[in-house]
């Protein structure tokens, strides 16, 4: 600042005003910043939640509220471990909790998604440097934990509105019954919380893509896989698509930004990858669905991915010194 | 000659057309004309307390440069070193504004851009004191004058970037100036062809623009996407022709001549109505400023007069020499407008680190806007952990700067910052190495 003063003295005049702060571009920056796309994020769930909870009662909101309750909470202790300051943005817990709840069967107790959630974000993503760093999706292994440590819980499948136990669509489709395709599409099936209202999930998908907070080719590419797939081995593309967590992990976990790839074509294989072991899985292994096995298996994939489809530089372009 | 949209960029989300009118200014108090050219000084030839009238030539170039000229009478308070916007000193010529208007006699003029001599037009372009703004303010003349043949010339319209409006509002209120220049610029560098490009955001001006234009003129309007950095050399001949003109290389090297509308629009006046360039159209915008907008401003302006002049309003408190993503913060107001000043942005608070700086996301939305296909996140954390060999290898020589990763980057993080830094260790380290190889190859 000594220099403005110098010119303006030598002009003989004081124009020496407030001080300037300089300071790096950009100096107008895109609308997407990260908090806007988390809040973008848990706008898109909201309807999804909504329907969970006309479907079955009040119950699925303190599902969500355990789980957020549970993720926080696992960061919380992360931050007081690093001596960090505690209490850091809600937003990632949030997403975390929110997609772990709409994931777990109507019926289980409330500590299930609350220790579910706090073991996916303490493991998956604080051991692993906290939100930003981590490779599996805290969601899917807090999803996984639950399934491996507390099988029991993680049946309670109920019919909606009636609250009584019931098989979901995908076994009964497996057992040569299934629902039609109307019932599916509406939802009103047994199932988790949030995978049933396909208007719901689409309502909250078309927002991420109209945003374009999530891309579009990990949801094409996964729904495709499970179309064409279903389409060769079940004859039934479409209740393969409606039925079970396709379509809630397609778009509202396979467009997480942090655990799948860097590159437009890497995202568009990861969706491939997903819908394939997907539906490998729902076909010939022993388990009905298999959307979070397929996204971890794929997460375990992206720095390969992200390798081969690695930019290259244009070939012949010099530098000059 | 496959035509190509660039790779990556960002769109500027600029409106389309009408814009607003090109305001005026009264002449300022005082202006500070820099006399600094790339790689030489001009000799001053005014002297402290002289009295001169506007258009007079205040400085000559001592080399290949051009002179420059005053924008309206007034006295000399001083010959001395000024801030400039790099925060380098350069040598500046203090005025002071009489208010009397009096102005040198114009130069004679042409009525048609065909009517000069390419020798004519050339040192017309000279006499003006125009620079070519886009090749980094050498002379105009030198680049009438090319030493290769050139088979294309371009008239860049599509130097986009969000905000700044002070080129296209040129062709959309003076066209017809603009396109004397560019008449006489092809004629002077006798091309075959030539092209005037378009962002989409003008569409509407298409038109009009080809009504002016007659069977003889071999010019041909396209149009390009709304994207930034469209208008660097490098994308816009890629996209008009599919041409491949390496980093760093002049478009001479491959038969084509660019220049932006400024520089037509100077050319123009300085022909037709025998005018020397002493005005350019600067975009002010920010909220520090009531009246923001596209202003004819002289050359030599000081920031804070135009500020005054633009309706300052509240404490500014951030200055923004440039456009919003490849400007500078400046320290001082007390900094003379230039002939390559597109955009000045006054801010109350300061909007550099506007989005907080979090840890990388992974979104990847910044090589999906890299125009040169590199990996900014990659690049960066090499330079970050002072990898300068890895973001060599990556890349980081051909970075041409836009700031486009930057700008989309929703952790706030400093990409493209990251990358000049390494760009910046590379070039020192090369540099280092060949100083001390010629002491190992001595002469026998």
């Amino acid at each position: 600042m000594s220099t403005q003063t110098t010119t303006a003295a030598q002009d003989g005049v004081a124009t020496q005003g407030p001080t300037l702060i300089i300071g790096p571009a950009p100096y107008v920056h895109a609308p997407l910043t990260r908090q806007a796309i988390l809040a973008v994020f848990i706008t898109a769930v909201v309807p999804v939640l909504g329907v969970a909870t006309y479907f079955f009662g009040w119950r699925a909101l303190g599902v969500a509220v355990a789980a957020v309750a549970g993720a926080y909470g696992a960061e919380v202790v992360a931050h007081w471990a690093r001596q960090r300051s505690l209490f850091g943005s809600p937003g990632p817990a949030l997403v975390t909790g929110l997609v772990l709840a709409l994931a777990l069967p109507p019926a289980v107790p409330l500590w299930i998604p609350f220790i579910g959630a706090f073991f996916g974000v303490l493991v998956a993503q604080e051991l692993f440097g906290g939100y930003g760093y981590q490779i599996f999706h805290p969601a899917m292994v807090g999803w996984v934990f639950l399934v491996i440590s507390f099988p029991s819980f993680m049946e309670g499948w109920l019919e909606p509105f009636e609250l009584v136990t019931a098989a979901t669509p995908l076994s009964q489709i497996r057992a040569g019954a299934g629902p039609d395709l109307w019932t599916l599409f509406a939802g009103t099936t047994a199932g988790a919380l949030g995978e049933t209202s396909v208007p719901a999930i689409l309502l909250g998908g078309l927002l991420l893509l109209v945003t374009r907070v999530a891309d579009w080719r990990p949801v094409v590419g996964m729904l495709g896989t499970v179309a064409l797939m279903g389409w060769a081995f079940t004859g039934n593309p479409l209740a393969e698509l409606m039925a079970g967590a396709a379509l809630f992990g397609a778009f509202f976990v396979a467009t997480d930004p942090v655990t799948t790839p860097l590159t437009r074509w890497g995202r568009f294989l990861f969706g491939v990858g997903v819908g394939l072991v997907m539906m490998v899985i729902r076909l010939w292994a022993s388990r009905p669905e298999g959307v979070a096995f397929a996204i971890l298996f794929m997460n375990s994939l992206v720095p390969l991915v992200n390798l081969l489809t690695r930019p290259r530089p244009k070939k012949g372009a010099t530098a000059g010194a | 000659m496959r035509r190509r949209r660039m790779p990556g960029g960002v769109r500027t989300g600029e409106p389309p057309g009408p814009l607003g009118p090109i305001l005026s200014l009264a002449d300022p108090k005082r202006l500070i004309l820099a006399c600094a050219q790339p790689g030489h000084q001009l000799n001053p030839l005014v002297k402290k307390r002289e009295r001169v009238v506007g258009g007079q030539r205040l400085a000559e170039p001592n080399g290949e440069g051009f002179p420059i000229y005053a924008p309206c009478a007034g006295t000399v308070t001083d010959v001395a070193p000024a801030l400039s916007s790099t925060g380098d000193f350069v040598l500046a010529i203090f005025l002071e504004n009489d208010g009397s208007g009096e102005t040198a006699p114009a130069l004679p003029g042409w009525d048609d851009p065909t009517d000069p001599t390419p020798e004519a037009i050339r040192l017309r372009a000279l006499e003006a004191g125009i620079p070519d703004v886009a090749r980094g303010g050498i002379a105009l003349a030198r680049s009438l004058a090319p030493t290769t043949p050139i088979q294309t010339v371009v008239l860049n319209g599509c130097t986009t970037e969000p905000l700044v409006q002070a080129e296209r509002v040129l062709l959309h209120h003076e066209w017809e100036t603009v396109l004397f220049g560019f008449r006489a610029a092809i004629r002077a560098i006798g091309a075959p062809e030539a092209i005037v490009a378009l962002s989409v955001a003008d569409r509407p001006l298409v038109g009009t623009l080809s009504q002016s234009l007659t069977e003889r003129d071999a010019i041909t309007i396209e149009i390009l996407p709304d994207r930034y950095p469209q208008g660097l050399e490098r994308y816009l001949l890629a996209a008009l022709r599919g041409v491949d003109l390496p980093v760093g290389e002049d478009p001479a090297t491959v038969g084509f001549a660019v220049f932006d509308v400024t520089t037509m629009h100077a050319l123009g006046r300085a022909l037709r109505d025998g005018q020397p360039f002493t005005h350019r159209v600067v975009t002010v915008a920010g909220d520090g400023v009531a009246r923001p907008g596209n202003y004819r401003v002289p050359l030599g302006m000081p920031l804070g007069a135009l500020m005054e002049a633009a309706g300052r309003q509240g404490t500014i408190r951030q200055l923004v020499w440039g456009g919003p993503l490849s400007g500078t913060a400046v320290a001082s107001e007390e900094i003379g407008v230039c002939a390559n000043t597109r955009a000045v942005l006054a801010y109350q608070q300061p909007v550099s680190f506007e989005v907080p700086t979090t840890d990388c996301i992974r979104c990847g939305r910044c090589i999906d806007v890299c125009p040169e296909r590199l990996s900014p996140i990659y690049l960066a954390r090499y330079a970050e952990h002072k990898r300068w060999d890895e973001a060599e290898a990556e890349g980081a020589l051909l970075c041409s700067s836009c700031g486009a990763c930057s700008y989309v980057c929703p952790t706030g993080r400093p990409l493209v910052q990251s990358i000049q830094l390494a760009r910046y260790e590379i070039l020192r380290q090369r540099e280092a190495e060949r100083a001390s190889q010629p002491k190992e190859v001595a002469v026998p």
